[in-house]
């Protein structure tokens, strides 16, 4: 009898802890599933609709956002640079290219510990009617701790920039698709 | 034995926590949203700033405003008019979970007049249509489901929040309503002569 009991008391720790664990698992790998990746962009289109698999539809109450319905924009997500180095305070970064087709778009930096990056100036990111282009519609986006001319990002010393890209009125990720490719490159220049 | 019954538990108790888990993660958006105003209204959400950010990941280039639906009590009605270069209006499940959208450009214009309305209340008016339902953008929601409307709006620079921020708030989160009212009575008159299946 006690044997037996042994064997039950096992077998729930068992299916508990794999039970738990292998869940906790699939939430977080349907963090990159469903997921769009162009270059060190990614985005996950923040609809949640009956048809999605059940491990996004957990995903989306870990935390309080808003998210953005596709047929509103697309957000996309850098925390590293276009060779795949982690974005770092300590070092610069032109954010530069073209964007996507989209209605409007905008630039955000966040420090990836505390939410919105805490700067002097105030400046927290860009958007497309406002960032100076050059003749090709080009635009460069400088992320630096120190002043640099043109579009300026500024960082806080010590903190682990994220980058935010939001697409509102886009054709990425939809049906139509759009040049996705079209993604700005962010470019690791002088570090110190 | 015992490996299997431990695997086959373990099996069951990954369903039970994955559908589970939206439930158990405590704050969910509906709740979240509660200190900003009462449900059937639309109120601002504050504006992020840094070290100050009530929701995650606000675009701070955009006021937004919400209004908590409870659509048991009825079908509500959803109005703006916003002049910005864009806004866009998203419904939420009370999870957080995309229902809908549109935006300026898809809504062809400024402006936006929908109904909010659940699986049970319009199945119960689909033999006979109000007038009401043809003039406006129809959302169904899934029946028991609370919806949140998020309507946000584009601030070109800081001169522009002020009237961004005024158009937000007239915009109109109106319910339950009833929709069986025929409006004016002149036009109730011309009801029958309407097919009788205009096929929702």
């Amino acid at each position: 009898m006690r044997r037996f009991l042994n064997e039950v008391l096992l077998a729930l720790v068992i299916a508990v802890v794999g039970g738990v664990g292998t869940a906790v698992l699939a939430i977080e790998q349907s963090r990159q599933s469903g997921a769009i990746a162009i270059g060190p962009w990614t985005a996950r289109p923040g609809t949640a609709g009956p048809q999605d698999n059940p491990y996004a539809r957990a995903l989306a109450a870990t935390r309080s956002e808003l998210p953005l319905d596709a047929a509103e924009g697309l957000v996309f997500i850098a925390g590293s640079d276009s060779a795949g180095d982690p974005l770092s305070a300590r070092c610069d970064y032109a954010v530069a290219g073209r964007a996507p087709p989209a209605r409007l778009w905008s630039l955000t930096v966040y420090d990836a510990e505390t939410g919105l990056m805490d700067v002097p100036s105030g400046r927290t990111g860009f958007h497309s009617e406002e960032v100076i282009r050059d003749g090709d519609g080009r635009f460069a986006i400088s992320l630096s701790t120190t002043v640099k001319p043109g579009n300026w990002l500024p960082v806080r010393a010590g903190s682990d920039p994220l980058l935010v890209f939001r697409l509102y009125d886009t054709t990425v990720g939809t049906a139509l698709g759009g040049d996705a490719a079209a993604m700005p490159a962010i470019t690791r220049e002088r570090c110190r | 034995m015992v490996l299997a019954g431990g695997v086959l538990g373990g099996v069951v108790v990954h369903i039970l926590v994955v559908l589970a888990f939206p439930n158990l993660a405590g704050r969910n958006l509906w709740n979240a949203l509660a200190e900003y105003g009462p449900p059937s209204a639309f109120a601002q959400v504050p504006a992020p700033a840094p070290g100050d950010e009530e929701i995650a990941y606000l675009d701070p280039t955009m006021l937004h405003a919400v209004c908590r639906i409870d659509l048991a009590s009825g079908p509500h009605r959803v109005t703006s008019n916003i002049s910005a270069t864009y806004w866009s209006l998203g419904v939420l499940d009370r999870r957080g979970r995309g229902l809908y959208g549109v935006n300026g450009s898809t809504a062809g214009g400024a402006s936006i007049d929908l109904l909010l309305i659940s699986s049970a209340d319009l199945e119960a008016v689909r033999r006979e249509p109000p007038a009401l339902l043809e003039e406006l953008i129809i959302v169904e929601v899934p029946t028991g489901t609370r919806a949140i409307a998020v309507l946000r709006a584009f601030v070109r620079d800081t001169t522009m929040r002020a009237v961004v921020a005024e158009e937000l708030g007239r915009a109109e989160c109106v319910g339950p309503i009833d929709i069986t009212d025929a409006p004016p009575a002149a036009e109730a008159e011309v009801l029958p002569d309407t097919p009788a299946d205009p096929g929702l």
